[in-house]
């Protein structure tokens, strides 16, 4: 079953993230914990970690791309 | 860890004759240390005997059977090294006082002053302001003496931090008694003061008593212990520090012990604790029975005299007569006897002079004020116009608009578009450039940037001395604070929550707000807290409180509490400048809050508000977030044809309230608006000033009023984590617009 990855609030203040770097690329096998993505924040830049266990299926965004809480990044089957 | 502890008492201790013939002593230094300590016993039982007689009022805690140890340890530091005293001073204030006396006639003054502040008189160290358990000698390093058992010691670390950081290689001194090391502050004030590496000395007089309860025991019937230790040096184990115990009853032995301890903070800049075992001859305060000691105990500490000990020396080494010894403790008692004789024929403080170094007196050319509108003018223009460009934006993401919109303000006005984050860090950057005694203290505030990311990159450019991250400590954050501003620095302590000040309160308000004071204006107190309050983030109510009426209500601290970029940025540059004691409360739910800040340096009067919009018809005073608040239901109102005013505070206190004043003169009418609560509120005191305030053409702000003021606040209830009762804990835009639209019918 795919799952979808979406931007979590990294931060009591944070209303959107923009993508510095992503850490896998499809087709990687990935694991709960395993670092994604790298986010920038209004406050820090942040590793952010994979919440679900599979195969990376597509990636949805771009390194610079800035996005709102809650939108997909990464599906991962 | 093994922690040394070095028992000088197993020691034998070198003869006076042997110190002098290696030149560690001289025989008249020696001598007068005799005298000194005739003299803080004379002056304790004379004072003994004035409570008596009722001349001397209020409370003496007195030093007499413990001046070895005073006497001792002021005589080991270096002119220029610092102390801070405990409730029971009047030993080290004495001590300290002779020291800096170059001849007879300014050691006469010097218990003179002593003699006159326990009276109360304006010739007093502190004019008679804090009396027997507040003197101090701010000029000559002494911190002073406290009310609050434990009290000091957080200043005394912030003295610390402040001779570090300035290099001076001073060491302070900072005595506690026992009973004062089973409170949280010296937890606090001793870890902090080891894991900075500080140059200080904590002396604990273990008197064996805190007031009535034993430290260690007592055979008396009924008594019970406050520790199940004998030695309190054990506890320097939890701070990895060196300690000593010492024979407190000894001079010679204090001395020596007290010169090598000093030797090794300033060489190491580090911590020594040393304890010295000591007695107090009269209980803990006049009207104690002593029923928790035994008479026998008493009788053989008494064999124990300072005095004993020492004059013993002294005739058994053949170095004085006891004629001689006789002569020095005459001229000892005639010194305090012409001290009570100044002190009674000195005059009393002039009740017209109340009022007088609660502030350090700070004006603002009005040129600066000026200016400054102005420029809040200009600002809030500014932010309207990059508002309306960011609504208008085609740009996807909100950081894309946010640059678009704000190349057009910089084009049109001149002025960058910050968050109150990114403003906060930008007025603590250009302070801390344009002043090197501007330093940052607090819990997260270095590596991690601030719990809200206000000190994010000071790190960075200013390095560990100057941003000093901290353990999770706020009386000693507080304190420290305190300590490092009578010193001459400016800090910044940051605690992170607002809410936290319920465990700093006695050094914020008893240490910083008091003590200029408290010793008669010879101290200020340049510190600002930062930290921030309200409700918005759901946690409840450990983390969600306005505690502004609380603050406003104590004399001696200023609070500052901004709403936009632009004031959080002028404002905390001023509070920073200034000589005063700022608290300064950001809110927590504003912090990415954008708005226009000017370019250039600027600064924001403290003490004056800023009408936020001009209107005719009614006057809502704010500050904080419910001024934007105000200026919504403004809005809300004017589409139904009500033109409201809005006042921003920006300060509340001192408040502005000609400002207020001059709008409820022009709109009629008045609503205040806050986030804290209502009862004792700020609302209710701008209400209660606006009423009582005489206009220059005779009328009072009762007169102008058609309708009664409405105070709106929180409700009476800890702020709850649902988010739903959070948001109905606080007044909302709708209870503004409906107030406003009641009190115009």
């Amino acid at each position: 079953m795919a799952t979808t990855i979406n931007l979590p609030k990294l931060g009591q203040t944070m209303e959107e993230g923009t993508v510095v770097s992503c850490k896998v690329k499809v087709g990687d096998k990935v694991n709960k914990g395993d670092v994604l993505f790298e986010i920038e924040t209004d406050k820090a830049t942040l590793e952010m970690e994979s919440t679900a266990e599979g195969t990376v299926q597509e990636i949805l965004v771009t390194e610079g791309q800035t996005l709102n809480v809650n939108e997909p990044m990464m599906i991962i089957g | 860890m093994t922690v040394k502890i070095d028992d000088k008492r197993t020691k034998a201790l070198p003869t006076i004759k042997q110190l002098i013939d290696s030149k560690v002593l001289t025989l008249s230094q020696v001598k007068d240390w005799l005298r000194t300590i005739h003299e803080i016993r004379f002056f304790e039982e004379k004072v003994f005997d004035l409570l008596g007689q009722n001349i001397i009022k209020g409370a003496s805690h007195l030093y007499a059977g413990q001046e070895a140890t005073a006497t001792g340890a002021l005589a080991a530091i270096e002119h220029g090294d610092v102390i801070g005293s405990t409730h029971r001073g009047h030993g080290h204030c004495g001590a300290m006082g002779n020291k800096y006396s170059n001849s007879e006639a300014e050691r006469q003054t010097h218990w003179n002053r002593m003699m006159a502040e326990l009276m109360g008189k304006e010739t007093g160290y502190c004019n008679g302001r804090g009396g027997s358990m507040h003197i101090a000698d701010v000029k000559n390093g002494n911190l002073g003496s406290t009310g609050i058992v434990g009290g000091n010691q957080p200043t005394a670390v912030g003295a610390a931090i402040a001779e570090k950081y300035k290099k001076t290689g001073k060491v302070v001194i900072s005595f506690f008694g026992d009973g004062s090391t089973n409170t949280g502050t010296f937890h606090e004030s001793m870890n902090m003061a080891s894991t900075l590496n500080v140059p200080m000395v904590a002396v604990i007089e273990n008197n064996l008593y805190g007031m009535s309860v034993p430290f260690s025991g007592s055979p008396v019937e009924g008594t019970v212990k406050a520790s199940n230790i004998i030695n309190i040096a054990i506890r320097a184990g939890a701070y990895n520090v060196p300690a000593m115990i010492i024979d407190g009853q000894d001079v010679v032995a204090v001395y020596l012990a007290m010169k090598e301890a000093i030797e090794y903070a300033r060489t190491n800049s580090k911590l020594m604790m040393v304890e010295a075992k000591t007695y107090r001859w009269y209980g803990h305060s006049k009207s104690d029975p002593r029923a928790y000691r035994t008479k026998d105990e008493e009788k053989q500490w008494r064999e124990r005299d300072p005095i004993t000990v020492l004059s013993n020396k002294l005739l058994s080494e053949n170095l004085a007569t006891q004629e001689e010894l006789d002569g020095i403790k005459n001229t000892a008692n005639e010194t305090i006897e012409a001290a009570t004789k100044f002190a009674m024929d000195s005059a009393w403080p002039k009740a017209e002079d109340l009022e007088r170094d609660v502030y350090v007196t700070e004006t603002y050319d009005r040129s600066v004020i000026e200016k400054e509108t102005q420029l809040a003018k200009k600002a809030s223009e500014a932010t309207k116009a990059f508002d309306a460009a960011f609504a208008v934006s085609a740009a996807k993401t909100k950081k894309d608009k946010t640059i678009e919109a704000q190349g057009k303000v910089q084009n049109d006005f001149g002025m960058k578009i910050l968050n109150i984050g990114g403003a906060l860090v930008e007025a603590q950057a250009e302070e801390m450039r344009r002043d090197k005694n501007v330093i940052i203290l607090g819990e997260d505030v270095g590596h991690y940037g601030g719990a809200y990311a206000a000190t994010r990159g000071l790190l960075a450019e200013f390095g560990l001395d100057r941003v000093v991250d901290t353990a999770i400590s706020e009386a000693a954050i507080t304190g420290a604070g305190v300590g490092a501003a009578i010193r001459g620095l400016r800090p910044i302590a940051e605690i992170m929550y607002v809410d936290f000040i319920t465990i700093a309160l006695d050094q914020l308000m008893h240490n910083g707000a008091f003590n200029r004071y408290m010793f008669g204006g010879h101290a200020k107190v340049p510190m600002v807290l930062r930290t921030e309050g309200g409700v918005g983030r759901c946690i409840a109510a450990h983390h969600s409180k306005s505690l502004e009426p609380w603050l406003v209500n104590i004399p001696g601290l200023y609070v500052v509490m901004p709403s936009t970029p632009y004031d959080a940025k002028g404002l905390l540059k001023a509070a920073i400048r200034s000589d005063n004691p700022v608290v300064f409360i950001e809110h927590k739910a504003t912090y990415g809050q954008l708005g226009a800040v000017p370019n250039e340096d600027y600064i924001i009067p403290l003490g004056k508000a800023d009408v936020k919009r001009a209107g005719s018809d009614v006057t809502i005073v704010s500050y904080s977030r419910m001024a934007m608040m105000a200026l919504e239901a403004a809005e809300k109102l004017a589409a139904d044809g009500i033109n409201a005013e809005v006042v921003d505070l920006r300060t509340v206190k001192p408040m502005d309230i000609d400002t207020v004043a001059a709008s409820v003169k022009k709109t009629n009418r008045l609503v205040t608006l806050c986030e804290s609560f209502a009862m004792c509120g700020v609302g209710a005191e701008i209400t209660r000033r606006v009423i009582d305030y005489k206009f220059s053409d005779g009328k009072s702000g009762f007169d102008c009023l058609k309708a009664a003021p409405v105070n709106l606040a929180a409700k009476d209830v800890p702020p709850p984590m649902s988010e739903p009762l959070e948001n109905a804990s606080i007044p909302t835009v709708d209870d503004v617009v409906n107030a406003v639209k009641k009190m115009m019918k």
